[in-house]
């Protein structure tokens, strides 16, 4: 081969990636998973969607994972995924102007955050939220427990804006809902102490004033003496001694993440939807308490399929 | 000791708890905001196997339950007449400050022949085998619920779970937080205060707890022996929640009480009294591996005296009448580890070792001025297997070997089967013993003067060996969908075997009067037992219960005492309902069979007795109050305990509040 050759082969070549990687920067979405912490529920939930979106076949997704603490300046992707309130935080005050897309935020903690951050700087932003909808919850519970008429919620500071609409969700399922507010964590106590006899099951929402170390005891105790079944939102608290759980495990969260993403970029651009809560569900039940209180609910997989054949 | 305890269990169990509060919200949020870590990070099992009511259909043997509402509806003062809830079950006052509680008869004013626990802790009397119920400092208002298991349970309860066992459970300190205090007021002497608080801080909650009760039982104008009762006591319990896993109870208590007339049971001078003191404390360890599985190891200390002087007139004209007193003391002390395992999906197994130590010293019957003491070791086990959903098999034992008993092996078979949810059957035998307590074996009682044997009235001059106890039975158990009904229904026969109990009198040389020792223990007689007994609860409403239940017992035995001690019928009724505008009303009625007390008891009639509760609750001033007026024994004046001990009729109030 001679020098000419050999020049005009390489010039050929480099050409040759040039216009390939020309071609690909249009379908190739560069995609950043943001962990607000490394490891442990972020990582199961962001490795989920990164094998999802990877191994469905389609080539158009390169997916880093990144932890939140180690972001520094823009990093050039097509979307932002932040997993956790924190590395929401770091998203939207990045320098980047890639639209982001929540993951495992709850629905407060996300409109508090997108409203004083994405507002001012114009920045597309969506979620997927972590919460169950109240009127699922509630249509879990009336599913379980038929027996159940009324209905007390316990809220704090933060999540007293949520009762109206718990109460409404009630409404339409024929529950009574009987939201307490507390100011202080010690008034959980007496609040549970007024529920006795005038509701049949009680629903957990997060609130960090309601739900701590400090009351989460007196709280499954209380219940259990007065035979309220209790519906909560994580599995740890069912473990806990709660009946029932609704939830979204790490693992759906990144499968939804997945087919959110897949939806975002169909038309090659992306585009966001709004936010909205997640449609994933797990229903778990603890059967011990359940059979110590004398409840007999269907099976969890029952459960399960009545409300995701619900309107 | 129980602090460095306390401390050493600390220092070896604390493990960080991660906690969604802790973490704290993001910065640039309100702190109060809910973030994921309120979804996702882990937290203690609170409500672990050990603190779940065990679902009566699961259950190995008949339980009953009772719960708060029930003690609050039947308006009793006293721990040892809530007993009156349970089928089967015979209280006496033999007076004022000495209760008698058994299951099914076979009782002297020492019932014997239960295990009684309270959180755990075996309180009866090693010295005599009795409970001293009102000695016990556990407030009424400090009860989660009452297990009472009817029948033989030694696979699971341990020594001497023989006629029955009582578990008394007190409420977690985490419930119920606040500061309560009520005063009761009224009839025949009553007069009861008591405060409680409950307070908390992050993972440490505690409960302290004062009473202080009087009365004056026994209607004076048909028993002429003084009978008032007064007692103090305090109690404390802390939970702290040490780890994710782990778990440490502290309890401890006090009491003092000033009673008219003797406990023991021998009254030689009208104004005699006894001057009783006890206290205990106890520690217990949790840790909760999972749902199914968890271990536990708890220590307990409790020591009891009771002083009674008296002086009896000189017989011979020589100096004083020995003895002068009928002081004792007691105590025990015991280490516990329990575990209960999930082997597989279908097997589960719980097991348990113990080391007891129990001590007495009672010169004045025992006739030995030094302490008499024992230590007893034991074993258990018990498997519970499920085959299939509807098929629960039970497979238990404990081996124990006890300073006077020796070795001994308490077997028990039971299999639970739910051929329909709500309907379930079960069937059971099982074995336990009871051993000899300090003053059965070590009795020698006698009064002296200068020497002389002036009247001997108790001796051990046997060898005694365990009392022996075999159950078969037959239980059915029906639960409502709605869980308004409930019915438990059981057929039993029992085989009572070496019943330890007095002899004719004994020949005793040298002795002046009487005709020999009165009362010689040895194995004597033997019963069998058969009979059926229900318990039926019933919530027709929201606002209303009723709660029903009898017993038929038929015994036979070689000694007419013992096959009259036991009523061919008994029946009870608790009902209550809520009505408009804060009001409760409640009603119990008691009806006992004709029965004999064994020893001094005498033939008891037949007797009825109906207890009415009236009470409001309102709010006002941030606070909770009730005000409450109770009518015991309406329908006139009743014996329980021989021809003529009557209870009569009376009334007290009771004013409450709480914030």
């Amino acid at each position: 081969m001679t020098l000419g050759t050999h020049i005009r082969l390489t010039l050929a070549c480099s050409l040759l990636l040039l216009a390939l990687s020309t071609w690909g920067a249009g379908q190739v979405h560069g995609l950043t998973l943001l962990l607000s912490e490394p490891g442990g529920v972020y990582q199961e939930a962001a490795e989920r969607l990164r094998d999802d979106l990877l191994v469905s076949g389609e080539p158009g997704f390169q997916v880093r994972i990144q932890n939140q603490a180690e972001r520094s300046g823009p990093g050039g992707e097509a979307l932002l995924v932040a997993f956790g309130v924190k590395a929401l935080r770091t998203a939207l005050t990045s320098r980047s102007n890639a639209p982001i897309l929540a993951l495992m935020v709850p629905r407060q903690s996300y409109e508090a955050l997108a409203g004083e951050h994405a507002a001012a700087r114009g920045r597309m932003v969506t979620a997927i939220w972590l919460d169950q909808p109240y009127g699922r919850q509630l249509a879990l519970l009336r599913a379980a427990l038929p027996q159940v008429k009324r209905v007390g919620v316990l809220a704090g500071e933060a999540s007293k804006s949520q009762t109206d609409e718990i109460v409404r969700a009630g409404e339409s399922l024929q529950l009574r809902v009987s939201p307490r507010l507390v100011g202080a964590s010690g008034e959980v106590f007496t609040a549970l102490a007024d529920f006795e006899r005038e509701v049949d099951a009680l629903l957990l929402i997060p609130d960090p004033l309601v739900v701590n170390r400090a009351t989460l005891q007196s709280l499954m105790l209380n219940t259990y003496h007065q035979r309220l079944p209790v519906l909560a939102y994580s599995e740890s608290l069912l473990r806990s001694g709660a009946l029932l759980a609704l939830y979204a495990t790490p693992r759906q969260v990144g499968q939804e993440g997945a087919v959110a993403i897949r939806a975002i970029f169909q038309r090659g651009e992306p585009r966001l939807p709004p936010p909205a809560y997640t449609r994933a569900l797990t229903v778990k039940l603890n059967w011990s308490v359940a059979r110590s209180l004398g409840f007999n609910p269907p099976s969890e997989a029952e459960l399960t399929a009545r409300l995701e054949t619900a309107p | 000791m129980f602090a460095r305890l306390t401390v050493s269990l600390a220092g070896l169990l604390f493990i960080p708890v991660l906690h969604a509060a802790e973490q704290g919200a993001p910065a640039g949020l309100p702190p109060e905001l809910p973030n994921e870590a309120d979804f996702f990070a882990e937290q203690p099992i609170v409500l672990s196997v050990s603190r779940l009511a065990r679902p009566a259909a699961q259950s190995p043997a008949a339980v009953t339950v009772i719960d708060r509402a029930m003690i609050e509806a039947s308006g009793f003062r006293q721990l040892a007449d809530v007993f009156r809830l349970v089928p089967g079950f015979q209280v006496g006052w033999v007076r004022g400050n000495l209760p008698v509680v058994t299951y099914q008869g076979l009782s002297s004013l020492y019932a014997r022949r239960m295990q009684v626990l309270v959180d755990g802790r075996s309180v009866y009397n090693p010295a005599y085998g009795q409970v001293h119920w009102r000695a016990l400092p556990v407030a009424l208002d400090d009860i989660d619920r009452i297990e009472v298991v009817r029948g033989p349970n030694a696979a699971n309860d341990g020594a001497n779970a023989f006629q029955a066992t009582i578990h008394i459970y007190t409420q977690h300190a985490a419930l119920d937080r606040g500061t309560e205090a009520a005063l009761s007021a009224g009839e025949n002497g009553v007069l009861d205060g008591i405060v409680r608080h409950s307070g908390g801080r992050e993972d440490l909650s505690w409960r302290l707890t004062y009473l202080d009760r009087q009365d004056d039982w026994l209607d004076s104008r048909y028993y002429a022996q003084n009978d008032g009762a007064h007692e103090r006591f305090i109690n404390l319990r802390m939970d702290w929640q040490a780890s994710m896993h782990d778990t440490v109870t502290v309890e401890s208590g006090y009491t003092l009480a000033n009673w008219d007339n003797s406990t023991v049971g021998y009254t030689f001078s009208p104004s005699q009294t006894t001057d009783f003191n006890s206290w205990y404390v106890q520690g217990s360890w949790h840790r909760v591996i999972d749902a199914d599985s968890e271990i536990s190891a708890q220590f307990h200390h409790t020591w009891t005296r009771g002083i009674e002087e008296f002086s009896i007139p000189s017989k011979l004209g020589l100096g004083p009448v020995s003895p002068d007193n009928l002081n004792f003391w007691f105590q025990r002390d015991a280490l516990e580890l329990d575990v209960v395992q999930r082997l597989s999906a279908t097997l589960r197994m719980t097991w348990g070792a113990e080391a007891r130590y129990e001590a007495a010293w009672s010169p004045s019957v025992t006739g030995k001025n030094h302490t008499l003491d024992g230590s007893t070791y034991r074993l258990s086990a018990a498997t519970e297997w499920a085959p299939a959903p509807e098929w629960l098999f039970h497979v238990g034992a404990m081996w124990e070997r006890n300073y006077y008993g020796g070795d001994m092996l308490s077997p028990r078979l039971a299999v639970n089967w739910q051929p329909v949810h709500g309907h379930s059957l079960r069937l059971a035998t099982a074995r336990a013993y009871r051993t000899p307590n300090i003053l059965e074996q070590n009795a020698d009682f006698k009064l002296t003067e200068a020497g002389f044997n002036l009247d001997q009235y108790l001796l051990s001059p046997y060898r005694l060996k365990p009392e022996r106890i075999t159950t078969r039975e037959l239980g059915y158990v029906f639960q409502s969908a709605d869980n308004s009904l409930a019915l438990d229904l059981r057929l039993f026969h029992n085989q009572v075997e070496d019943i330890i109990d007095f002899t004719t009198p004994y020949p005793v040389p040298g002795e002046l009067a009487g005709n020999g020792a009165d009362l010689t223990y040895a194995n004597l007689y033997r019963a069998t037992q058969r009979g059926g007994e229900y318990q039926l609860r019933w919530k027709y409403a929201p606002e209303g219960w009723v709660s029903l239940w009898q017993s038929w017992v038929y015994t036979a035995s070689d000694s007419t005492d013992y096959a009259d001690s036991v009523p061919r019928h008994s029946l009870g009724l608790l009902t209550a309902r809520e009505l408009a505008g804060g009001w409760n009303t409640s009603l119990g009625y008691y009806r006992v069979g004709e029965m004999t007390w064994v020893g001094f008891g005498g033939p008891t009639p037949a007797h009825d007795r109906l207890d009415l509760r009236l009470a409001k609750h309102w709010k006002a001033g941030g606070a909770r109050w009730e005000a409450a007026v109770t009518a015991q024994s309406v329908l006139g004046k009743v014996s329980e305990y021989g021809p003529s001990r009557y209870f009569d009729p009376r009334a007290f109030a009771t004013l409450r509040v709480r914030f």
